[in-house]
């Protein structure tokens, strides 16, 4: 004789959730109890309406523009090309830096100016005040000039400054005196 | 062939909006079927699947792709519904509590007069609309516990495993607080619909 099953057992046989010697428990009860027949069978009928009723009542629900509510309400994903920039800006933002740092420290070395010739030329030389030496100009034999300074006896004399004559290209005679302060008067 | 759930969810974390709209339209009927099973209010409804999808949208990162995604899913709009109950502050609070020996009594001597009065055939007992509104009507007044487990049960067909994980409860609750909620709703469809309880069965074979 088949022992009937507890409802719970009789519950879960619907769902399909029982051990296989549960299973098998019930269905010798199921083949030998009618009003056992009649109960799953009402298990099985409210299942299925509650769930068909359920849904069919979602059926009718609206949900166009559901998708767009939710995300607005999320914060909106990045793009592939937002996510790109936004994870490799700042790496190459230290790439050029760096890069710029490297031509500035790395450069060649400017290429030597070759030194100018540091040679003037004299226009004029005026002396400033009666000469205290005095040029002894000898002339040579080539038309060279050396020119000798000599200390004038007279240097506080008041003479006034005797003129050069060039004798050759950069050495040229002073120009004409000007008016000359008065001693006490600087 | 649809994408499965798992590719979706991958590519949703990677910023694909598209894969989140293909979640929200592949699971928005069968949560609106749970919520309004469990909040019994279309417009509550409409709002509990809004949430759930912006919690899932948000919590995405904290998903693990060793449980699956609809059971998840789910747990988030159960809880969702919860609060939803609870803010009402149990304004419909109007849920029947069972004497657990009735449960047992109409299981073991009622369900199967229920049966006949589906019809034979429930797949046309269920068009009939008056049998839609007393289901609804059962099921506004069970326990918050039961409805969830039962809309969850008969609208996606969730395992016991699976229900425990979304009810987070030990999966041998499961059978008992399934069983259950059937057989109270069994009782008031039986009460809604004037069937008279039979006496005990003595057609046994």
């Amino acid at each position: 004789m088949a022992v009937t099953p507890t409802p719970e057992l009789l519950s879960a046989y619907l769902d399909g959730e029982l051990t296989p010697a549960d299973r098998e428990a019930v269905e010798r009860a199921l083949a030998s109890d009618a009003r056992l027949r009649r109960s799953l069978e009402s298990l099985r009928t409210v299942s299925l309406a509650v769930g068909r009723t359920v849904l069919a009542e979602a059926d009718r629900a609206d949900f166009s523009g559901l998708a767009d509510r939710v995300l607005a309400r999320v914060p909106r994903s990045p793009t592939f090309l937002e996510r790109l920039r936004s994870r490799w800006i700042p790496v190459g933002g230290l790439l050029v830096a760096a890069a710029a740092a490297a031509v500035f420290f790395l450069r060649p070395p400017p290429p030597e100016v070759a030194p100018v010739p540091s040679g003037v030329t004299v226009q004029s030389a005026t002396a400033d005040g009666p000469p205290e030496v005095q040029p002894v100009v000898m002339k040579t034999e080539s038309g060279d000039a050396i020119i000798w300074l000599v200390e004038h006896p007279d240097a506080s004399s008041g003479h006034p400054p005797a003129s050069l004559q060039a004798d050759k290209p950069g050495v040229q005679a002073p120009l004409p005196s000007q008016e000359r302060p008065k001693k006490g008067e600087l | 062939m649809p994408t499965d759930d798992l590719t979706l969810v991958q590519r949703v974390r990677s910023g694909d909006e598209r894969a989140f709209r293909e979640l929200v339209e592949r699971y928005q009927k069968k949560v609106f079927a749970v919520a309004l099973g469990m909040v019994k209010d279309r417009e509550d409804a409409m709002d509990v699947v809004q949430e759930a999808f912006v919690k899932v949208h948000r919590s995405l990162d904290h998903f693990k792709a060793d449980a699956s995604f609809y059971t998840w899913l789910y747990r988030i709009t159960v809880n969702v519904c919860i609060d939803v109950i609870r803010r009402r502050g149990g304004a419909r609070s109007d849920s029947v509590e069972f004497d657990e020996r009735v449960d047992h009594d109409l299981a073991e001597a009622n369900l199967g007069a229920v049966s006949s009065q589906l019809g034979a055939n429930p797949e046309k007992a269920v068009l009939r609309r008056e049998l839609g509104e007393k289901i609804q009507e059962a099921l506004a007044q069970i326990p918050e516990k039961h409805r969830a487990i039962l809309v969850l049960r008969e609208v996606d067909g969730l395992s016991y495993e699976e229900l425990a994980q979304v009810l987070d409860i030990p999966k041998g609750t499961v059978m008992s607080r399934l069983f259950h909620a059937r057989a109270k709703v069994q009782k008031l469809l039986s009460e809604s619909l004037g069937i008279p309880l039979p006496g005990p069965s003595e057609d046994k074979e």
